[in-house]
């Protein structure tokens, strides 16, 4: 498919997929505190002035990613960035019910055309995925570099060159989004459709309705 | 002749030097207009003042800053070791998977309400 798979020398890459990375899960809300008479369940607020380092118990879940970091600073940085890869379905839960190819087609081809929050990643063996997975922008890892490359046994594909091209082009598309109300040329008559199938939607002043600010959820 | 020799005419003030526009001192000492005493009242109040008043008007009193910070470190170092609700190792590893799972079920949560937004791909089909 859209997989190459790498010799264990080769030096990391955008595009590197890992089965096996650490996810960390914080809460701000819930803090466990690791001292020397025992632990305690904190807030953040109540930490957040520390200068000292101290030490906490986090979850951590280990998970298939790609490297989103790009190829110049996989080299030398000291962080590799990664996107967590998951099922698609529960990426994209517009698929849920989704099997008719032609109804995959239209799912899978509208990530070139629209800035999604995702990557579609097609199921390969080698690689070891049997479903269609889907890289979820929206949840980004962090490990060592140094680290990373010592366990370069852990890197079950890459993207070939084409699938690496949009996949950056797709990072990059969605880091540079900007968030805008879309609904803001609609006449009133539109405007009120609009909110029907959006209801959190503020109309602007000159929609004719209720006055809103428009800085409704983008 | 050297800088060094040129400072050892200044001060041993010897003929040829213009001592004067140094600035320290004066070669020739002329008589300065006396001032009413009144302004010598004036004057010493107002250094009077100048002494008890620039503590606080002048520069921010160091040692008055590094106290005060020093205290409120105490008080923090204190605050921060009991900070917190005790609780056991186990609590502590059960409350590490709630945090887990309340984070992964958000983010379906958040995927199944974004899926009921924006364009619906199979809907005209």
């Amino acid at each position: 498919m859209i997989y190459e798979y790498p010799d264990q020398s080769a030096p990391l890459r955008q595009g590197d997929i890992f089965v096996g990375i650490p996810r960390i899960e914080l809460s701000l809300k819930r803090v466990l505190l690791v001292q020397a008479d025992g632990e305690r369940e904190a807030t953040w607020e109540g930490l957040a002035a520390r200068t000292k380092p101290f030490d906490i118990i986090v979850p951590v879940r280990s998970v298939a990613a790609i490297v989103a970091t790009q190829d110049c600073d996989t080299l030398h940085s000291r962080d590799i960035t990664l996107c967590e890869i998951r099922e698609f379905r529960e990426v994209e839960r517009k698929s849920k019910d989704t099997s008719a190819p032609k109804k995959w087609k239209n799912i899978i081809t509208q990530q070139a055309r629209i800035n999604q929050k995702w990557f579609y990643l097609p199921p390969d063996e080698k690689v070891g995925f049997a479903e269609k997975m889907g890289v979820d922008f929206l949840v980004t890892l962090r490990v060592p570099r140094i680290d990373l490359e010592a366990l370069r046994s852990l890197r079950k594909g890459r993207l070939n060159g084409i699938a690496d091209e949009h996949f950056r082009e797709r990072i990059a598309e969605f880091y540079r989004r900007y968030p805008y109300d879309e609904w803001y040329p609609l006449n009133k008559e539109e405007m009120q459709t609009y909110v029907e199938e959006y209801p959190d939607a503020k109309p602007f002043p000159w929609q004719g309705t209720a006055a809103g600010s428009g800085n409704g959820p983008r | 002749m050297s800088s060094d020799l040129a400072t050892i005419d200044l001060q041993t003030g010897s003929p040829g030097t213009d001592v004067s526009a140094s600035g320290a001192w004066s070669k020739s000492f002329i008589k300065r207009l006396e001032t009413p005493a009144i302004s010598q009242w004036v004057q010493v109040a107002g250094m009077l003042f100048a002494i008890a008043a620039s503590p606080a008007t002048a520069v921010p009193d160091y040692w008055f800053f590094e106290r005060r910070r020093r205290d409120v470190s105490t008080v923090a170092w204190i605050l921060e070791g009991i900070i917190g609700r005790p609780i056991s190792r186990s609590e502590a590893l059960r409350i590490s998977a709630q945090i887990l799972e309340q984070a992964e079920r958000e983010r379906s949560e958040f995927a199944t309400w974004e899926a009921k937004r924006g364009i619906q791909w199979e809907a005209g089909e």
